[in-house]
């Protein structure tokens, strides 16, 4: 992702953002796994893991949408310093589809890898 | 970075995201508001207050990608500029839309925002009364108006529609209130302007659109009857009056005679007993107390007036002088007549 983030330009970065559409409730789901986490703990930890397209409006839309379908549960938690955070967290549900959205992605990448390896070697 | 400054600069930012999410069920809305309200403040505290709208987008498109993502259907002003649709049909059987309608509402937009500012100014200038407005005394004041007042508020409104600063949410409601007052407003003007232009026998004179137009002397004074006096200035008791055309002249407005306020006018009338109403003089009768015997209004003729007339040659006699003449007034139908002048001797001839 992240190389071809860098290759072209905007056209690259467009390509990726709609790559990303696709993916992220399966990034942001793979995110979770790991760990509870607010919005914006999602959003860096996206980035450093190489998807820096990603939107922070697209990722809390993803959580919103996620906790809307019942695979996402959330609970606030009070800051002294600064404001309250929301974190976020897989519900049962969520690691469930997680399993089944892994699945489907690794086929789809595995396809989509030897396809483009095969026509470059062709070339 | 948790100066005032900083604040309200997240806080516009918020506004303007809200605005743009303002047609989502207010739960939904809230929820969405609650998490990216930390999110913003967190990045303001990061990267700094100034860079929020550099780091996160503008808040149009911040709101279109979060609306987008969390799966909610498009808003109007978002399908306006995508040229999608919904595909809900406000009209059944019809190709209208939400789309649709926010699509052709956004083309209309410039020129409601140029006659918004001449509206407002309108009002200003009626005192908001719509009847009273383009009330102008002359063409000459109507230019002068519309290019220094009307003009320059119809570009300021605008210039302050293009800028297109949303409007916080609280404020959505009491806008769109005024907004469709003003419009409202204006179309009764516009009706008022037509009313007065198109009403029968209305000449269409700026700054005159209600009064009647009546026969008047030079001065613009009103006429309220009419006298005639044949050359030894005897009055001449009925007569018809009609232009070059023949047409009868009867457009008299003793109704705006200061003296005349409460007359009543008995017209001459035809075989069939109808009102003739270009028979002068036009017999005017003023209430004068209550008939104690009828219990009634008692009326009184109203006096023709006193005059002084010049002798003047007879028509298509050569000229020579003569004794001067001065005429009597009219005597009045009761033959009261108020301070008869010397009677004159029949003109030489």
């Amino acid at each position: 992702m992240r190389a071809v983030a860098e290759g072209n330009g905007v056209s690259a970065s467009e390509a990726t953002t709609q790559l990303l559409k696709g993916v992220l409730d399966l990034a942001v789901l793979a995110v979770l796994r790991t760990g509870d986490a607010y919005g914006y703990e999602v959003v860096r930890r996206l980035r450093e893991a190489g998807l820096g397209d990603v939107g922070d409006a697209s990722v809390y839309g993803t959580l919103r949408r996620l906790y809307g379908a019942g695979s996402l549960s959330n609970y606030v938690v009070p800051s002294e310093e600064g404001p309250h955070r929301k974190y976020y967290g897989l519900t049962p549900v969520g690691r469930e589809r997680f399993q089944r959205e892994a699945a489907t992605w690794r086929r789809f990448a595995a396809a989509m890898e030897g396809l483009v390896r095969e026509t470059e070697e062709v070339r | 970075m948790t100066t005032t400054s900083s604040f309200s600069e997240v806080d516009a930012y918020l506004d303007e995201v809200r605005a743009r999410l303002s047609d989502l069920p207010l739960e939904e809305r809230a929820e969405l508001l609650d998490d990216i309200t930390t999110h913003v403040r967190d990045v303001a505290d990061e990267h700094g207050a100034d860079q929020v709208r550099a780091k996160l987008g503008p808040p149009e498109q911040f709101a279109d990608e979060l609306r987008a993502s969390a799966g909610y259907q498009t808003s109007p002003g978002q399908v306006a500029q995508a040229g999608q649709s919904d595909g809900r049909r406000w009209l059944p059987g019809t190709a209208i839309d939400r789309a649709t309608l926010a699509t052709h509402w956004k083309r209309l937009e410039p020129a409601w925002w140029l006659a918004r500012g001449a509206l407002v100014a309108l009002v200003v200038m009626a005192g908001g009364d719509a009847g009273d407005a383009g009330n102008w005394s002359s063409m000459g004041a109507f230019y002068r108006d519309a290019l220094f007042i009307l003009a320059p508020a119809a570009v300021v409104s605008y210039l302050i529609g293009v800028r297109g600063a949303a409007t916080p949410a609280r404020w959505r409601r009491a806008r769109a209130g005024l907004e469709i007052a003003l419009a409202l407003w204006g179309l009764l003007f516009v009706l008022e302007q037509v009313y007065a232009v198109t009403r029968p026998q209305t000449q269409v004179v700026f700054g005159a659109a209600h009064r009647d137009p009546c026969l008047r002397d030079g001065a613009q004074r009103p006429i309220g009857n009419l006298f005639a006096y044949d050359p030894t200035g005897k009055p001449i008791p009925q007569f018809f009056l009609v232009d070059q055309a023949g047409r009868p002249i009867d457009n008299l407005c003793p109704d705006q005679v200061p003296t005349l306020q409460n007359v009543q006018t008995q017209y001459a009338r035809d075989a069939n007993g109808s009102p003739v109403y270009n028979v002068f003089p036009r017999q005017q009768d003023q209430v004068v107390g209550i008939d104690p015997a009828a219990g009634t209004a008692a009326r009184e003729p109203v006096s023709p007036p006193a005059v002084v007339l010049p002798q003047v040659q007879p028509a298509g006699e050569p000229s020579t002088a003569g004794p001067p003449a001065e005429g009597p007034p009219p005597t009045s139908p009761t033959g009261s007549s108020p301070t008869p002048g010397p009677s004159s001797p029949p003109p030489a001839g």
